[in-house]
């Protein structure tokens, strides 16, 4: 098969089976002519890398695109398809939550035990009244900031309307051992019995470390804050605060019923 | 090569004792620390790491000529990305209250070192079945550590196995025995020393250990 050369004295190129010993066009010897690659041979393997080249830009960008969109598909079909069961499984938890506020922290059936002492309603309603063992109670969710997220509750108060029947706290992310304490029961069985207003209807119910309380109130009034976690329990003091005193009128309609 | 190999064998039985991700590698140990107070979040934990851990090797493998090297870290993110948020979406539908408890570290799988050093390390260079026992390995040798120290901290921080007492009732200061349980147990920090109590057992018996 005829190779290609290149002269290198006058440029050009010609075909030959083997190394001439001068140029043909202009007389240059050998050491000015070299053998040039077959662009036809070379061709195909560039062009069959240029498939699998996996780093060119296009091949990167159409890549990513279409991983983003596979996922987020699947992802999507995974949430939808579950979410029915996770959406009772919050409701059950809330539901709980809603009970430990009443003292009811151990039972089998959640759902059973919250239809006998609620009845049907809204377990996210902002008001709530319940029966336990014959007697009324009022129970005001609260929702409030902690030191790092959303802080919520719920209160229950019994039928004179000043006196509290129980609590429930949880939070999102508070610290763990610290902030994080104020879902413990120890605390929240602390509120029992506290009085909420004081003479002059104001709500006075709190959260302080001890020995820090203002004069304005009583110790019947307050709970000690969770130790190493004032700002948690500032937060929770805010909430309960707020929370009563927008309900105020629900709670003097439940008093007087 | 045969899918039971004496090579097979080692990729799987290696991370298991003498090249542990926690205690020789010292990976993991942030999530080991915050979910080891109890033995469930433990053992749910270290079954979700090897899934997931076992999964992401697998598909990395299977793409691994295809993967655009420039990218490469974001796509083995994005498949782990996927794969955690969709045990977290199961784990919230059929077992909530570990889903609770578990909270942020669940998410925090993705930025697991093990899991981001398996598919660089490993499952990039190799076969989707090397590299899904390598998952399944380094996932279980995981899943081991957390276990031995929740197991630990549950029976000395509560007195109990899987919520099942094991102390007896009499034995406890309240009710006039002498017992009470160790409060300490119940902090991060003891994870710590026991961890760190696990590794020097472990390097104490394989002397190889560098």
């Amino acid at each position: 098969m005829a190779k290609k050369f290149k002269c290198k004295l006058c440029g050009q190129t010609f075909e030959a089976d083997a190394m001439p010993d001068k140029c043909p066009i202009c007389g240059a010897d050998s050491s000015m002519i070299e053998e040039v690659a077959d662009p036809n041979a070379a061709a195909p393997a560039p062009a069959k890398k240029k498939g699998l080249d996996t780093n060119s830009n296009a091949y990167t960008i159409i890549y990513a695109s279409v991983m983003v969109i596979i996922v987020a598909f699947l992802l999507a079909f995974v949430a939808s398809s579950l979410k029915p069961i996770q959406d009772k499984n919050v409701a059950v938890d809330t539901k709980k939550q809603v009970l430990a506020s009443l003292n009811i922290r151990e039972c089998a059936d959640i759902e059973a035990t919250y239809e006998e002492v609620l009845g049907q309603q809204d377990h996210n309603a902002e008001v709530l009244t319940a029966n336990v063992n014959g007697e009324e109670k009022l129970i005001v969710k609260v929702k409030g900031a902690g030191l790092w997220g959303p802080v919520w509750g719920w209160v229950s108060i019994n039928k004179d309307g000043q006196t509290v029947f129980g609590t429930y706290f949880n939070h999102e992310g508070e610290t763990a051992g610290l902030g994080a304490r104020i879902t413990e029961q120890w605390f929240q069985d602390s509120f029992q019995g506290k009085q909420i207003f004081n003479e002059s209807g104001d709500v006075v119910l709190g959260v302080y470390k001890s020995g820090k309380a203002p004069n304005t109130v009583t110790p019947d009034n307050y709970v000690d804050a969770v130790t190493g976690a004032t700002l948690t329990s500032n937060g929770v003091n805010d909430m309960i605060q707020q929370g009563l005193t927008s309900k105020k009128s629900e709670i003097e309609s439940f008093k007087n019923k | 090569m045969s899918l039971f190999s004496k090579e097979n064998g080692e990729v799987f039985k290696g991370p298991l004792n003498l090249n542990n991700p926690v205690a020789v590698q010292v990976l993991g140990i942030c999530s080991a620390l915050a979910v080891t107070s109890q033995l469930k979040p433990a053992i749910v934990m270290g079954l979700s790491v090897t899934v997931i851990t076992a999964f992401a090797n697998v598909i990395i493998s299977l793409l691994r000529k295809t993967i655009p090297n420039r990218i490469r870290i974001i796509v083995q993110l994005v498949v782990v990305a996927a794969l955690v948020t969709i045990v977290s979406n199961i784990l919230k539908a059929f077992v909530y209250d570990v889903s609770v408890q578990l909270s942020v570290y669940v998410g925090l799988i993705i930025t697991n070192c093990i899991l981001m050093g398996r598919l660089e390390a490993f499952a990039m260079q190799n076969g989707p079945w090397e590299s899904f026992l390598d998952g399944i390995g380094n996932g279980l040798g995981y899943a081991f550590v957390l276990v031995a120290v929740g197991l630990v901290r549950e029976i000395l921080g509560f007195g109990t196995i899987l919520d099942f007492p094991i102390i007896p009732d009499a034995a406890y200061m309240e009710n006039g025995g002498l017992y009470i349980n160790n409060g300490m147990m119940t902090m991060p920090a003891m994870a710590l020393i026991l961890v760190a109590c696990f590794i020097w057992v472990h390097r104490a018996v394989n002397k190889d250990i560098k």
